[in-house]
């Protein structure tokens, strides 16, 4: 416990030190945001489609998917804002020996590789998008949510972010023996658009494999199926236990992977 | 003309250099377009077959599987290098050498595509006769993949000038960030890289097809899989060799007007 507070109060500075980083080259923090509105306009193009059909999608209603796109864009907020880009730069710390500095620091090797580095403007921007297309949907629908489902809707959103972390980080791990895992991470991290739809709109196998094998429909389905009131008890108990399996078995691949790291400084 | 020969063959080694990374890109193109299937099925089925977007279903196929390897085929980065040049002082050794910067990079830039544009159409071909033998239709025709070629070919030059032009941001903007990134984005869904310009409505599709980004996606994309036929094709390459000459003018203009803010940092 006494570890997990000592981590966490150092992510907070980390956090802190990223974004006086930032404001000091403004033109980065700027540019993130406009950055993310181009993203954001290309995921709700998707959106534009489906609202000017006005087909249902097998059996959700286009407002229904506005929630499901929603959440999607506050999961992108930890995602893209928190860590992706610390995945991304795992291979050049291998390639150039830059880990060795990490691994002398009293800390958890795996927390520093992985959360060093944030962009607040992204997580803000992707946040602040996903919270108000949401809202819109649900207004929409008025749909009624109680505290209940808005706490169940959180803890499923922090479940499926320590899902999409431990998932994420995972071809990582790959690094330690490949060295050069730039192209892997863009082909992995271009599978995170799976979730701009729901997988409702995939074929029941698709589904399965999606939710249970690689489970990348955890990370955003599940807060929006509880939050519509359309979660099946055993997708509940996947999304509790799941998170867990998860992280531990890719902390122990870390582990196992670093055995491997051959320091390449002078 | 020799130098720029030898740029253009330096522009494919580099391309066979770093083949796999190409391919990886490529690759990528196969998340988006399954999204996109299961989505038009969900969506056709849903509204019983019929017509979307003034579309069926295989065309809507034939579109998002093209467009999606095509915007990806003729993607660019050189204005990162532009970027660097300008800021590091790379670009002195242009104004030394006889050689202008602006032809050096289309060549360079035609160099890099001609080493992938055969294997990537050849991709593109499997993935449209998947789509044909799924729907017992030939998505293409021969003179659809006729007229594909020459607005191909515009569609490549287009996009490097339009790229040339954000490129050139950078001498007046001392941090880009991730700038380029964002511009790239917008520039993709405008040019129908996602889905076509029709989803926006009469109004503002039409509208955005007056742009020149059209004409570097979903135009050549429109003459191949046949939704542009006839007379049409022809207005719309004289709209692109127009965007190239007026691209080709304002490309021209901001080198010479940032050129004189240029301060050679650097060694």
């Amino acid at each position: 416990m006494k570890e997990i507070k000592k981590h966490l109060i150092l992510w907070g500075l980390l956090i802190h030190n990223s974004l006086m980083s930032q404001l000091e080259y403004r033109a980065n923090f700027f540019t993130g945001i406009a950055m993310e509105l181009g993203y954001f306009l290309a995921k709700i193009v998707y959106m534009i489609v489906i609202y000017k059909t006005g087909v249902p999608i097998n059996g959700l209603t286009p407002d229904e998917v506005l929630v499901f796109f929603g959440t999607y864009m506050i999961a992108t907020g930890p995602y893209a804002g928190l860590y992706m880009m610390n995945l991304f730069d795992v291979g050049r710390q291998v390639q150039t020996g830059d880990l060795d500095l990490l691994l002398v620091k009293p800390v958890s090797l795996q927390f520093m590789l992985t959360l060093k580095r944030s962009d607040l403007s992204i997580f803000t921007v992707d946040v602040l998008l996903g919270i108000a297309a949401v809202t819109v949907g649900l207004v929409r629908m008025a749909v009624p949510v109680g505290l209940l489902d808005m706490l169940g809707y959180l803890g499923f959103l922090l479940s499926g972010s320590l899902i999409a972390y431990s998932m994420f980080l995972l071809p990582q791990v790959l690094a330690f023996r490949l060295v050069k895992t730039n192209s892997l991470a863009g082909l992995v991290d271009s599978s995170w658009d799976f979730n701009n739809l729901p997988m409702g709109i995939y074929s029941r196998l698709v589904q399965q494999i999606g939710v249970f094998v690689l489970p990348i429909f955890v990370i955003t389905n599940f807060p929006a199926l509880f939050l519509l009131h359309k979660m099946e008890p055993l997708y509940a108990v996947w999304g509790i236990a799941g998170p867990f399996v998860w992280f531990l078995l890719t902390s122990f691949l870390f582990r196992l992977g670093l055995k491997h790291y051959q320091s390449a400084s002078s | 003309m020799k130098k720029y020969l030898y740029a253009l063959s330096l522009g494919i080694k580099e391309t066979m250099a770093y083949r796999a990374d190409f391919w990886l890109g490529i690759a990528s193109a196969a998340f988006p377009i399954i999204i996109q299937v299961f989505m038009w099925q969900a969506l056709y089925s849903g509204s019983g077959g019929g017509a979307l977007f003034g579309r069926s279903y295989a065309q809507m196929l034939a579109y998002s599987v093209s467009a999606s390897i095509l915007w990806r085929l003729l993607k660019t980065g050189f204005e990162y290098e532009i970027n660097e040049d300008i800021k590091n002082g790379g670009l002195s050794k242009y104004i030394v050498r006889p050689i202008e910067y602006l032809p050096y990079r289309l060549h360079c830039f035609l160099g890099q595509k001609i080493g992938v544009l055969f294997s990537g159409l050849m991709l593109m071909t499997l993935a449209l006769t998947g789509v044909g033998l799924s729907f017992h239709v030939s998505p293409v025709s021969l003179q659809g993949v006729l007229l594909f070629l020459p607005t191909l070919l515009g569609a490549l030059v287009l996009n490097f000038l339009i790229f040339f032009c954000v490129g050139m941001w950078a001498f007046w903007l001392s941090e880009i960030g991730f700038l380029f990134e964002a511009v790239r984005i917008v520039i993709v869904v405008l040019s129908g890289g996602i889905f076509p310009l029709e989803v926006f409505g009469t109004a503002v599709g039409g509208a955005l097809k007056l742009l020149p980004f059209t004409y570097a996606v979903g135009f050549p994309v429109d003459v191949l899989t046949g939704t542009v036929t006839g007379p049409a094709v022809l207005t719309g390459l004289c709209f692109q060799l127009a965007w190239i000459g007026l691209m080709v003018v304002i490309s021209r203009f901001l080198w010479n007007l940032g050129s004189r803010k240029y301060l050679a940092a650097g060694g």
